[in-house]
């Protein structure tokens, strides 16, 4: 008789670390990660990914589950107690008693693990932890109509994590990583530029032809002097004959440097179809350290100019 | 009669604190920051979370003691009625329906409702949930050791978890690709914008000895000889080699022949710290150079802004290519690369897929002087873990190339 009052009682203990634990790791669990192994192909994750988005599922699963447990403790002390004082009704008093270490073994650290490690702990008992969604699963559906109703009464739904990665959500992600510390606020002010200029081409950006200061190819050092004034940039765009000819480019420093009062030399001018889009331009300028390139349309004819500091200004700044 | 109502008690009580314990550990960051921002019963809530074990511990054990009394009754009340003469199955219904009164009325109800609105919730009960942490604090000290005690014993290796890491963002921006149709350029930026948190500025700035710098006051006649490839003139003072300013190359547009600049201060930065920090410090201080300093307060290099959107917009960055316009590593041949003094190791062991050894040294170089117990001539050969290394070129204290030969391929998963 004692053994069973033995084995009754450990079992209610450990159940009920188990639920107590699980529960508050499905509270902390990081949801993203969930979803990236989930997207990984794990499928405990894709299930455990589904319990945190209903949560009344695995409210269901965990109250049902401790209270169970907590049931078969207490009647293990009440049948404790009967057998070592009987007649003395001191169910209660030793059950209050008993409660620090129930509360310790059963509760506190079980939770506290759990709330240390969430996700680790959470993928490591997913298994289990499912096999008993199952079980409870009648319950849980009785419990999931009942959140519905609430949902209803007080129109909010919880907070659902979806198993894609858009936009949206990996702009989410990085907010995250900025609240946890991983990402600083420039970064993540990159992150929303980038995401910004995403869909925009180079014609965005794209100064057109009559608006860029251009000096002709047989310029003399009074022109490119003005031309220099006007523009505020270390680099001209050269053309030749007329202004929609536009043949290439000049670093005005190189030529102080060199003290050339006229074009020697220029460098040809790179170009980019209109529709081209603008983090393909600035990879590519960037790369090749472009320092201004041409705009086409479709006859292939320049009819912009698109400046590399432009560019990444509508990124870094 | 008694017991019953004694239960019926039980159970509000015990709904109370259920709920509390959900809606508080239900609570996100920004929850949080909006209930610190709050009225004064919203402030206590908010500072009830800023001890999340106290709270825990509290809340758990005034659940616990409520729910323990509510099971002995009812299983004290489900045995008698069980011996009862009349009362055979009585006892076994009275208790199933117990657990199951509890469950919904004490549990699943006021849990549901407190995920739902846990920060109204959270808010509302904060002011009686304070006064009864207060009143168990004298005991869960002894607890919470016993609890400690018990964490060491059972769980001696296990670290609280970090909520997110580095890595769940890159695996974010990986799997991304597809459904935020991203294109190859911008999932590529986003990789760099990430990865700008782990490299450290001493492994992407350009090294003291590889850019010129000019005694104060800098004239156009200075810059004559040559101009420095990093877009930006760096100015030391009369009577130091410490870099002070720097002149973007734009503004010498508007400087007269003969005339001197100064320029704008520099940043200064730890070796240590993430490029992402450097873009942080310069944006914060609208400046575009930062020197990067040792432990003894030495400039041992630069980063400028332009190196930072090199690390962002370049496919592939590579400060070796930046500062020598070389290809930092090279196959020659099956197993054999030609590696720049430059090179981090960081790139190579991910290139080679391998397990270097450890080493405090960012560079081929650095890995080198610490092997050779010298600074690198030509023709020097040693081994270093799984690795036979060649001086190809070496200059003075400069650049050098490094033959890179794996020996022992069977310790590498390495690429063909």
């Amino acid at each position: 008789m004692i053994w069973a009052i033995v084995i009754l009682l450990l079992l209610g203990l450990l159940l009920s670390a188990f639920f107590s634990g699980s529960e508050t790791g499905f509270y902390r669990v990081t949801r993203v990660r969930l979803v990236l192994d989930g997207r990984d192909g794990d499928f405990i994750s894709r299930r455990l990914l589904w319990l945190t988005n209903n949560p009344s599922v695995f409210v269901a699963t965990t109250l049902v589950g401790n209270n169970l447990a907590n049931y078969l403790t207490s009647f293990a002390i009440v049948l404790a107690s009967q057998a070592i004082y009987p007649d003395q009704n001191t169910e209660l008093l030793i059950s209050i008693l008993f409660t620090p270490f129930v509360f310790v073994f059963a509760e506190l650290l079980p939770k506290s693990t759990f709330n240390d490690s969430p996700n680790r702990l959470i993928r490591t008992i997913g298994p289990l932890f499912l096999f008993f969604a199952f079980l409870f699963a009648p319950i849980a559906l009785v419990l999931w109509c009942f959140a519905k109703l609430l949902q209803l009464a007080v129109g909010e739904t919880p907070l659902r994590v979806q198993l894609t990665m858009a936009r949206q959500s990996l702009q989410r992600v990085f907010q995250e990583g900025e609240m946890a510390g991983l990402l600083t606020n420039g970064q993540r002010d990159l992150t929303r530029r980038l995401f910004a200029c995403s869909n925009a081409s180079i014609n965005s950006l794209m100064k057109p032809l009559p608006q860029v200061s251009m000096i002709q190819v047989d310029s003399s050092a009074e022109e490119i002097e003005r031309a220099v004034k006007l523009s505020r940039t270390a680099t001209l765009v050269v053309y030749e004959g007329h202004r929609k000819n536009a043949v290439g480019y000049i670093s005005v420093i190189e030529m102080r440097m060199r003290e050339q009062q006229t074009i020697e030399q220029y460098c040809a001018l790179p170009t980019f179809a209109a529709h081209c889009q603008l983090t393909e331009a600035l990879a590519e300028m960037r790369e090749n350290r472009i320092p201004v390139a041409g705009v086409t349309n479709p006859r292939n004819q320049v009819i912009g100019i698109v400046y590399h500091d432009d560019l990444v200004q509508a990124i870094m700044t | 009669m008694p017991w019953l109502i004694a239960m019926a008690v039980l159970i509000v009580l015990s709904g109370l604190f259920s709920a509390s314990e959900a809606a508080y550990f239900y609570l996100q960051r920004q929850d949080l920051r909006f209930l610190a921002a709050g009225n004064a019963a919203q402030r206590t809530a908010a500072r009830l979370m800023q001890q999340p074990d106290r709270l825990l511990s509290a809340v758990l054990f005034w659940n616990l003691v409520i729910n323990m009394i509510y099971f002995t009754i009812s299983a004290r009340v489900g045995m008698q009625l069980e011996n009862h003469q009349d009362g055979s199955g009585w006892g076994v219904l009275f208790a199933i329906g117990s657990v199951f009164l509890v469950i919904f009325c004490s549990e699943m109800f006021p849990k549901s409702f407190a995920v739902l609105r846990s920060r109204s919730y959270a808010g509302l009960v904060a002011i009686p949930l304070a006064l009864a942490v207060r009143c168990v604090d004298p005991l869960l000290p002894l607890l919470r050791f016993t609890n400690l005690v018990l964490k060491r014993l059972f769980f001696p290796r296990m670290n609280p978890e970090p909520d997110l890491e580095i890595s769940d963002l890159e695996r974010a921006v990986e799997l991304s690709t597809q459904d935020a149709e991203l294109d190859e350029h911008e999932y590529r930026m986003l990789r760099n914008i990430v990865h700008l948190s782990q490299l450290r500025a001493d492994e992407w700035m350009r090294p003291r000895r590889q850019f010129v710098t000019f005694r104060a006051p800098v004239t156009m006649q200075d810059l004559k000889e040559q101009f420095p490839p990093s877009g930006f003139v760096l100015v030391t003072k009369r009577d130091s080699d410490e870099i002070q300013y720097s002149i973007d190359a734009d503004d010498l547009l508007d400087s007269q022949p003969g005339q001197s600049q100064m320029g704008k201060r520099l940043v200064a930065v730890p070796w240590c710290s993430s490029v992402a920090d450097v873009y942080e410090k310069l944006r914060s201080a609208d400046r575009q150079v930062a020197n990067v300093v040792n432990e003894h307060g030495e400039t041992i290099g630069i980063i400028t802004i332009d190196d930072i959107a090199d690390a962002v917009f370049v496919d592939t960055p590579s400060r070796t290519r930046r500062v020598i316009d070389e290809q930092p590593i090279r196959k020659i041949e099956h197993n054999v690369w030609h590696v720049m003094g430059l090179a981090t190791i960081r790139r190579l062991e991910k290139l080679l897929n391998a397990d270097l050894p450890e080493t405090r040294n960012v560079t081929m170089q650095g890995v080198l002087q610490e092997v050779l117990q010298a600074l690198p001539t030509q023709g020097d050969q040693c081994r270093w873990g799984p690795l036979h290394l060649e001086v190809l070129e070496a200059a003075e204290r400069g650049r050098c190339r490094v033959e890179v030969r794996i020996i022992d391929p069977r310790t590498l998963e390495g690429p063909e």
